[in-house]
């Protein structure tokens, strides 16, 4: 009971604090999360339906993680106070790390 | 001789490389003239690291060396006849016969294809260079981007000096000259050049924590992953390292940039190369990735987690933490426990257990145990193939630590891996070689710059000060750029190694590491000045005398110097698969050893058995057993496998032709007790015992039956004993083994020797069809041949008196 | 049909030119034994008949075989001029027929002949007596001419149908080893029979009952055929036209020895029971003939013509035991041959699902008939890595699974852009 108190507790909290990221980081972390989720919804149903195609599983799951590391990256790189010509930079090779992964897991899928 | 034309231009380097750094010294850091003068060197380096592995090519010819390299440059003269998409799908009918080999899906491309490419690139500028030539300079060439790497990686580690007295290193460090030198066209000559590319990538995005630069580690993983198999070493050191910075309490953005995405993207470069495949998630090799994946995961959630929520509440956040990530670390470690255990080998692939347990390989895996390669090196290896370098890696160890950085923990963790692989396979002193060299290039660029700063003080007194100054700065400000002193002497080094070294910091403490700071008086460090470069001088002697002498020989090609000092050239590889190509029919299977299974293939153009792909046991114990059994068993075996021809490599010949030396000890007798060992693991009929007399390997006459009747014996020693005495020794003395054989006078019923080369060493047989005619088969109503009617036509060999003459031929 | 044709006339010409060298060591055998000499011409052979110890005798010259078969009748004395057991071997070996019709007290010499062909012929005292089926009028007391019958034994290779009454034989006892696959005893004696010295008391019959070969055929794994008897009066003149005569003397009507012994000579101087190949193919359903690589699972197709001899008349081979393997180290598929009554052979099968390099073996071995060993190497490989199965509907999830993530990319590149 007292666990799932400070969780409520802790969990308001990071709501407070979280209200005060920038809109750009909210965006990234979305797409973070809905790459995590997919990657998850693919376990999930490779677990229920089983793995056969190995590859594309692994392709499909590998490319929602691999997304899921490089936005964190980018958020980390991202300064919440200075949204200047750095973070166009930033993104810039983002986007490039981004294509190369999408490629590799095209590349694996089939 | 070699020695001299060579030393000049290699000390002439070594003290560029020193030059560069009092130049540098002298002009204010980042100055064009410093820059210019390290370009000149590093160009200095690479060409020399080109040349000093040309001595293979000046000396013998242009070809290609030794067994592997063989089928690489087969595959790639495939590659430039067939094109890309017929390579990935090669199915290979020429070996392994009747299984075959995809060799497309169980090859590393990486070389195959850089060969390929280059070719194609040489086409289209209309230079009609053959493949060949290309495939024999692919080593040099990439030795020259190795040491390229290595300066860009040590730069990242520790700046300039350092960087180029490492490249300096590795350029003629005889470990990596071994597998490099021209025609020597085997995976490691690229791999190398690929691992440190990877290394260098690596800790560049770990300084400047850039997509940008984890992309790049991307492509560099990948290059890596398709050439060597040695990528499993990448991929348990950066977790390795990743783990350790965690504890270390180092955890920056630049690591999480730099491992991460490499975790991920790496895991996806390794599937998309088909030898890999499931393997990169499946094996236990990969698992350590992964784990450290979720680990750095967990760091980095409490690190956010820590910064965003006011401190009340993180305590409470961490407890939830805890406790859900303990639960979730607990469910995966059970699942993956599970997994593991379901496998006899705990999912590792024979070859990285028989590196965990050293014993393991010579216990379970003769095959493994038995390519000599894989033994572990003699101490004097070390020093062979390392020299100079092993005395100054362990300094460069301590210099490493002062300070530490990201950078240089992952180079003390690479050295000190390496240190051990390398202590259990010979081979992967290769993967010792470059953090030998940057460790001692470490060291070197330290005291070089040490002693030369006592040489040039004016005084003992502004040295000390200006040390315990830098010190004082260094201890003070650790993360900020050294501060400008008054005392300009010592401030000029300081600024120096900071200069080209953008990564570091912090780069001005190291040169105030404790009581070192204090300079030496001036003619001390003059001795000590010479001291180091007789040394240098003494490495670059004996490397370019071990590359001359000892890693150029093609293997393929021998040569000897004869007892008046002429030198005696034995080229009876290529005389005996000469021979093959042109008398055996085109489509004969050549059953051998699998030693040279590349090499016919390559050379003589016929289907092999087996080679050196050892991927089917029970294939190569197949043969070893046919080499085991007596002759009829024997050729009922090989002609199972349609096997016409069989050959094997004798060398107590040579002993005869040279009379010095012990002739040729790596033949097939003195493997012979590999291929019973290796076939009695598949087929219990073959016992090692019979083939020992209490234990000891002898091919006299306490020879146990088993040996004197297995068909290598015979087949090694047929028709041997009648070349007559040698120098005083009994007929048939074998000079590699030391003993006088024990069955000198026989003869073969199902093989015929049909091609032996000119000292003997490859003798070629053919197995003899199964008989016309079934004769003297056991019969029970046989009637015993009366008085007088003595018939015996298939007597004995050496049997002079049962039959008339006149029905012998 | 022309083709057959063409080598019906071949092979006809061939037989009709085949040179036959026959060796005797009395030239009044030639007499005696002329009615067995007949049908070897009347079959076509051309005879050359020498004495076996003729100082100017030769089977070889300028490193080419003079004749394309031997007759041996007799054996007492050694073989003579530049012949030796080595070199009748050697012409054996090189695919010519053999007759060896030994003496029963034959020297050593083609003893030895007879056992490297794989057959051991009974010492030399020796020879077959039966006490209960000897010939009444010609072994009254001696019981050494034995009654033998041909409708005995499982060659109907070699016996065509139709041949009745005893055959009249004298002479020693042969034995073939059972584990022979080359030889076999195609003549044997009776129940009653053994090898024994007439007139002695025997203690140990070594060959006894329907052990007691009296006729041995070999065919050597390169289809070589030779027959051995150690009975010259098998083929005699006198034992063809000899009445048999029961031990009651009742008449059992005239000796089959004529009619046995002229099947026997066109068995083994290959006029019958041959099978000859005359083309061998295989493809992948639909495509070209003899490629150079079958891919895993695909459908294949072997076939082969074969033809028999029989007596001069080439006529196609009908049979439905003879089966095809596709091997690699181990047969991985076995299919029997179904044939269109000329002669045509064929199989279909799906090729394993397994690489490597196979091989089409055909092994037809018949006792009696020309071992038929076939091969054809074709290798399998496996799927080209564009050959695979694509777009798996059940990895449709996967493949939405990136291409949505590529759409928020997209989306999410542009809100971080131009969100502030």
């Amino acid at each position: 009971m007292a666990t799932l108190h400070t969780a409520k507790q802790v969990a308001t909290a990071f709501q407070r604090e979280y209200a005060k990221t920038p809109a750009k980081l909210k965006v990234l972390d979305a797409f973070s999360g809905l790459a995590i989720a997919t990657a998850l919804l693919q376990f999930v149903y490779a677990v229920l339906i089983g793995s056969f195609p190995f590859n594309a599983f692994l392709a499909g799951f590998f490319c929602c993680i691999g997304a899921f590391v490089l936005s964190v990256c980018l958020r980390m790189q991202v300064d919440p106070e200075d949204m200047s010509g750095k973070t166009e930079r930033a993104f810039t090779e983002y986007a490039l790390a981004m294509c190369v992964l999408f490629l590799a897991a095209l590349n694996y899928v089939g | 001789m070699t020695d001299a034309s060579n030393t000049p231009p290699v000390s002439g380097v070594a003290t560029t490389s020193t030059d560069g750094s009092k130049k540098s010294d002298k002009r204010s850091p980042g100055s064009s003239a410093a820059s210019l003068t390290t370009v000149l060197t590093l160009i200095a380096i690479c060409l020399l690291a080109t040349a000093v592995r040309l001595f293979s090519v000046i000396k013998y010819e242009s070809v290609i060396h030794e067994f592997d390299p063989y089928f690489n440059y087969r595959v790639t003269r495939y590659l430039t006849e067939e094109g890309f998409t017929k390579t990935w799908n090669f199915f290979d009918s020429f070996t392994w016969y009747p299984l075959g080999r995809i060799v497309g899906g169980t090859m590393y491309p990486g070389l195959i294809f850089t060969a390929g490419l280059i070719w194609k690139v040489l086409q289209a500028l209309r230079s009609p260079i053959h493949i060949q030539e290309i495939c024999v300079f692919m080593g040099p060439l990439f030795s020259g981007l190795c040491a390229l790497a290595t300066f860009f990686f040590m730069r990242e580690v520790r700046g300039d000096g350092a960087g180029l007295a490492s490249a300096a290193f590795i350029a003629i460090i005889p470990s990596y000259i071994s597998r490099s030198v021209a025609g020597s066209y085997d995976l490691e000559s690229i791999a190398i050049a690929a691992l440190v590319t990877v290394f260098f990538l690596y800790v560049k995005t770990l300084n400047t924590a850039s997509l940008r630069w984890a992309t790049a580690l991307f492509f560099g993983y990948l290059y890596m992953v398709a050439s060597w198999g040695g990528y499993s070493f990448i991929v348990n050191l950066l977790p390795i390292h990743c783990l350790a910075s965690i504890v270390l309490g180092r955890v920056s953005t630049g690591l999480y940039v730099a491992y991460a995405p490499f975790a991920i993207l790496g895991a996806l470069a390794a599937l998309n190369i088909p030898v890999i495949g499931f393997n990169a998630v499946l094996m236990s090799e990969h698992f350590a990735s992964f784990a450290v994946f979720g680990i750095l995961h967990a760091a980095f959630a409490i690190k956010w987690i820590k910064e965003t929520l006011p401190p009340r509440t993180y305590e409470a956040a961490k407890r939830v933490v805890w406790t859900v990530g303990t639960a979730v670390a607990g469910v995966i470690l059970v699942l993956v426990t599970g997994y593991v255990t379901a496998s006899p080998t705990f999912g590792w692939t024979g070859r990285s257990l028989s590196l965990l347990d050293p014993t393991y390989a010579s216990k379970y895996i003769p095959i493994i145990a038995s390519v000599s390669e894989h033994q572990p090196p003699a101490w004097s290896s070390y020093y062979n193939d390392l020299h100079l370098v092993t005395l100054l890696a362990p300094a460069g160890l301590v210099a490493a630590f002062t300070p530490l950085t990201d950078a240089s923990l992952f180079l003390v963790l690479y050295a000190v891996t390496a240190v051990y692989f390398s202590g259990v396979m010979v081979r992967l002193m290769l993967v010792l070689a470059p953090a030998a060299a940057c460790l001692a290039g470490l060291a070197l660029s330290e005291a070089l710059s040490y002693l030369f700063r006592s040489v040039r003080a004016e005084g003992e007194a502004v040295l000390a000060a200006s040390g315990s100054a830098a010190e004082a700065s260094g201890a003070a400000s650790p993360g900020v750029a050294p501060p400008a002193p008054a005392e300009r002497s010592a401030a000029r080094k300081a600024a120096r190694a900071a200069g080209r070294a953008r990564s570091a910091p912090d780069a001005g403490a190291w040169m105030a590491p404790g009581s070192s700071a204090r300079a030496l008086p001036r003619d001390v460090a003059w001795v000590a000045l010479a001291g180091l470069f007789y040394a240098l001088a003494l490495y670059v002697r004996h490397s370019v005398y071990i590359a001359g002498e000892h890693y150029s020989a093609p293997s393929i090609v021998l040569q000897t110097r004869q007892r008046d000092g002429s030198i005696k050239v034995f080229d009876d590889f290529r005389e005996a698969y000469s021979w093959l190509s042109h008398n055996v029919p085109a489509d004969a299977k050549v059953a051998s050893w699998w030693d040279y299974g590349y090499q016919t293939t390559a050379m003589a153009n016929r289907t092999v058995i087996v080679d050196n792909n050892t991927w089917n046991n029970t294939h190569i114990a197949t043969v070893g057993r046919a080499m085991a059994l007596p002759e009829k068993a024997s050729s009922e075996v090989f002609r199972s496998l349609d096997v016409e021809y069989v050959f094997v490599v004798f060398g107590a010949f040579i002993g005869r032709v040279l009379g010095v030396g012990r002739g040729y000890p790596s033949d097939d007798i003195n493997k012979f007790l590999w291929m019973v060992r290796i076939g009695g693991g598949v087929f219990p009929d073959i016992k090692e015992r019979d083939y020992l007399n209490r234990g000891q390997y002898r091919v006299d006459s306490t020879a146990p039956k088993a040996m004197l009747d297995s068909t290598m014996y015979r087949l090694s020693y047929y028709r041997f004993a009648e070349t007559g005495p040698l120098f005083g020794m009994p007929y048939g003395y074998d000079r590699v083994r030391q003993q006088t054989i024990g069955l000198p006078d026989f003869k073969l019923k199902h093989y015929e020797e049909v091609f032996t080369s000119e000292h003997w060493m490859v003798r070629v047989y053919r197995v003899l069809p199964e008989p016309n005619r079934e004769v003297r088969l056991p019969n029970p109503n046989r009637v015993k041949a009366q008085r007088g009617a003595k018939v015996k036509p298939r007597r004995p060999s050496g049997d002079p008196t049962s039959m008339p003459s006149k029905t012998r031929q | 049909m022309p083709l057959m044709l063409l080598a019906c006339c071949v092979l006809a010409t061939s037989a009709s030119q085949s040179r036959v060298l026959v060796l005797m060591d009395e030239p009044s055998l030639a007499e005696t034994h002329s009615r067995f000499l007949g049908g070897l011409r009347a079959q076509g052979h051309d005879l050359d008949v020498q004495p076996i110890d003729a100082a100017s005798l030769r089977l070889v010259r300028w490193g080419d075989w003079i004749y394309d078969k031997l007759v041996i009748l007799g054996g007492r004395k050694g073989l003579g001029g530049a012949l030796d057991v080595a070199l009748v071997l050697q012409f054996f070996d090189a695919g010519h027929d053999v007759i060896l019709a030994l003496d029963p007290a034959a020297g050593p010499e083609l003893r030895e002949l007879a056992s490297e062909l794989g057959v051991d012929v009974d010492a030399a005292e020796a020879r077959v007596l039966d006490h209960s089926a000897y010939d009444g009028a010609l072994a009254a007391t001696a019981h050494d001419v034995v009654h033998a019958d041909v409708s005995v034994g499982l060659n109907r290779h070699v016996f065509p149908a139709g041949i009745h009454g005893p055959v009249l034989f004298s002479g020693a006892g042969l034995s073939v080893s059972p584990e022979s696959s080359t030889a076999f005893v195609a003549l044997n004696a009776g129940p009653t029979a053994y090898g024994g010295e007439p007139g002695k008391a025997v203690t140990v019959a070594r060959l006894a009952g329907r052990g007691v070969g009296l006729v041995a055929l070999i065919q050597a794994r390169n289809n070589a055929r030779a027959a051995v008897t150690a009975s010259l009066d098998l083929l005699s003149d006198a034992f063809f036209s000899a009445q048999a005569i029961s031990p009651e003397g009742k008449s059992l009507g005239s000796s089959a020895n004529e009619a046995a012994v002229d099947a026997l000579a066109r068995w083994a101087l290959s006029q019958r029971g041959v099978l000859i190949v005359r083309s061998v193919s295989h493809r992948v359903v639909g495509g070209e003939v003899e490629p150079e690589r079958y891919r895993v699972k695909d459908e294949v197709e072997f076939s082969v013509r074969i033809d028999r001899l029989t007596d001069g008349e080439v006529a196609p081979y009908a049979a439905e035991d003879v089966q095809v393997e596709l091997t690699m180290l181990d047969p991985h598929v076995r299919a029997t041959l179904t044939h269109d009554g000329a002669g045509t052979f064929s199989a279909r099968v799906t090729a394993p699902d397994a690489y490597g390099v196979f091989k089409w073996v055909l092994s037809y071995r018949r006792r009696g008939l020309t071992g038929l060993e076939l091969s054809r190497t074709v290798p399998i490989r496996p799927f080209a890595h564009d050959e695979y199965e694509r777009f798996i509907f059940q990895a449709y999830p996967y493949y939405g699974s990136i291409f949505s993530l590529m759409a928020a990319f997209l989306a999410t590149g542009a809100a971080f852009l131009y969100t502030k």
